[in-house]
């Protein structure tokens, strides 16, 4: 992928300049995402009951990856981190009824198989892209010395080590076996994207287990990546 | 292999906030929806009217038979009581009382009949729940009784979402108790004047949280 950060100045500790947030936001949407928009970091809704929807009743994925429930970072650390950040360039990439919510799609996720039509990697494909989206823009604004800190969609373990039989972060001290790929949901944070969904106007569904390709007219997976003016301090 | 079934009926976009009125017609469906699922009882009720009882958790950390991910309870990052505590509006309900269920607490359930009786505590959950989640309420949450590893795994050597990377084998089913969050769901029925099972009969509900 061949990065276009002409428009970002270099330096560190710069101050957030309108321009380039609006290259962040137009790089979102350069690379794949359907939508994309500016939102301050104060608008980032985190609600620890949205936690609690990957525990109760349990994810398939719950516990079997580093960055979902009950791992990951609780509700408080959360809120601190997203209070260090001035705004947010929040995205969704949209996806076809027809795929995320396929005959059969959520029994081929559950159980890792994948489905004959290749629904299931046309959806992982998304998700991807997703974590993608969230990877390029944090590379960006650091590059122009800003702070970002990324969240995507989902869990990570399925997208990059779906062939592996358990997260190696969890059970080994090897750690993440896809560093720069991986990140937190925004879910697994917390973060009601749901609900910024609809307040920035985007037509959102909620789709489950037992959702079919005629009960929504679409799905969307959200990320946001949120900026400041400092360098970035990991978590 | 145990499978909840449920298809949704009203599929909403998610609103950018909740109607009052449009949630006391929703929240009055779901009360209908919990009923004609097979609950005897079923109401509408507010956080305040949840009882916690201290006792209630002490019992159920004590009873250590068949330990799980959510016998006693284990999510160490997130505390369940300070959620319920943002919620405003619930759905309760519980099942007929039957007399002839023994105290099992967390641990095994010998007979097939009774354990196919707490299995519909968890099916009218997953109704109430899912409904919820479709029409818009999108952060309901839902409690049903006993120990989800007694209900849905009583022929695993282990709880496998208490191993570490491991997850649970029964996912969108296994789900806490209202006595693992320390409820008293006795009380709750009690003061709603249900007829209330006789101690130490079980008392076979569920608690969803809606909004």
């Amino acid at each position: 992928m061949k990065s276009d950060t002409t428009a970002l100045k270099q330096g560190e500790a710069n101050p957030l300049k309108n321009e380039d947030v609006e290259f962040l936001r137009k790089s979102a949407i350069d690379h794949g995402a359907d939508e994309a928009v500016i939102i301050p970091a104060s608008d980032v809704i985190v609600d620890p009951r949205v936690r609690f929807k990957c525990m109760i009743p349990k994810c398939y994925m719950s516990g079997g990856c580093a960055h979902c429930p009950p791992h990951g970072l609780s509700v408080r650390e959360v809120k601190d981190l997203v209070a260090e950040y001035e705004l947010g360039v929040f995205f969704r990439v949209k996806v076809d009824s027809k795929i995320i919510a396929a005959a059969g799609i959520h029994e081929a996720i559950e159980q890792g198989l994948a489905d004959k039509k290749g629904n299931l990697m046309n959806l992982g494909g998304n998700y991807i892209l997703v974590f993608t989206i969230i990877k390029v823009l944090e590379k960006y604004a650091r590059q122009a010395g800003y702070g970002a800190y990324g969240f995507g969609a989902g869990n990570c373990k399925d997208p990059f080590c779906f062939l592996q039989p358990v997260c190696q972060r969890l059970v080994s001290s090897k750690g993440c076996r896809n560093p720069d790929l991986s990140a937190f949901s925004m879910e697994s944070c917390g973060m009601d994207a749901y609900t910024m969904a609809a307040r920035v106007g985007w037509d959102h569904y909620p789709i489950g287990g037992t959702c079919e390709p005629d009960t929504v007219p679409r799905g969307s997976l959200m990320g946001i990546v949120l900026v400041n003016r400092k360098k970035n301090e990991a978590v | 292999m145990i499978k909840l079934s449920f298809k949704p009926e009203i599929v909403r976009r998610i609103p950018t906030r909740i109607d009052p009125q449009q949630l006391e017609t929703d929240l009055e469906y779901l009360r209908n929806k919990g009923l004609s699922a097979g609950a005897a009882d079923c109401a509408v009720i507010t956080r305040d009217e949840i009882v916690f009882n201290p006792d209630i958790l002490r019992q159920v950390e004590a009873d250590n038979r068949l330990p799980s991910i959510h016998w006693p309870l284990d999510y160490p990052k997130d505390d369940l009581n300070e959620t319920i505590d943002t919620y405003k509006w619930a759905v309760f309900f519980q099942l007929p009382p039957d007399n002839t269920i023994p105290a099992y607490g967390g641990g095994p359930i010998a007979e097939l009949e009774h354990r196919q009786r707490y299995i519909r505590t968890y099916e009218i959950v997953t109704i109430i729940e899912s409904s919820a989640f479709y029409m818009g309420y999108h952060l309901a949450i839902g409690l049903a009784s006993g120990n989800c590893r007694s209900v849905f795994c009583p022929d695993e050597k282990r709880c496998r979402a208490t191993l570490k990377g491991q997850t649970c084998i029964r996912p969108n089913i296994g789900r806490p108790s209202m006595e693992a969050a320390g409820i008293d769901a006795r009380a709750m029925a009690g003061a709603l004047n249900w007829e209330v099972p006789l101690k130490p009969v079980p008392f076979l509900g569920g608690l969803v949280m809606i909004h």
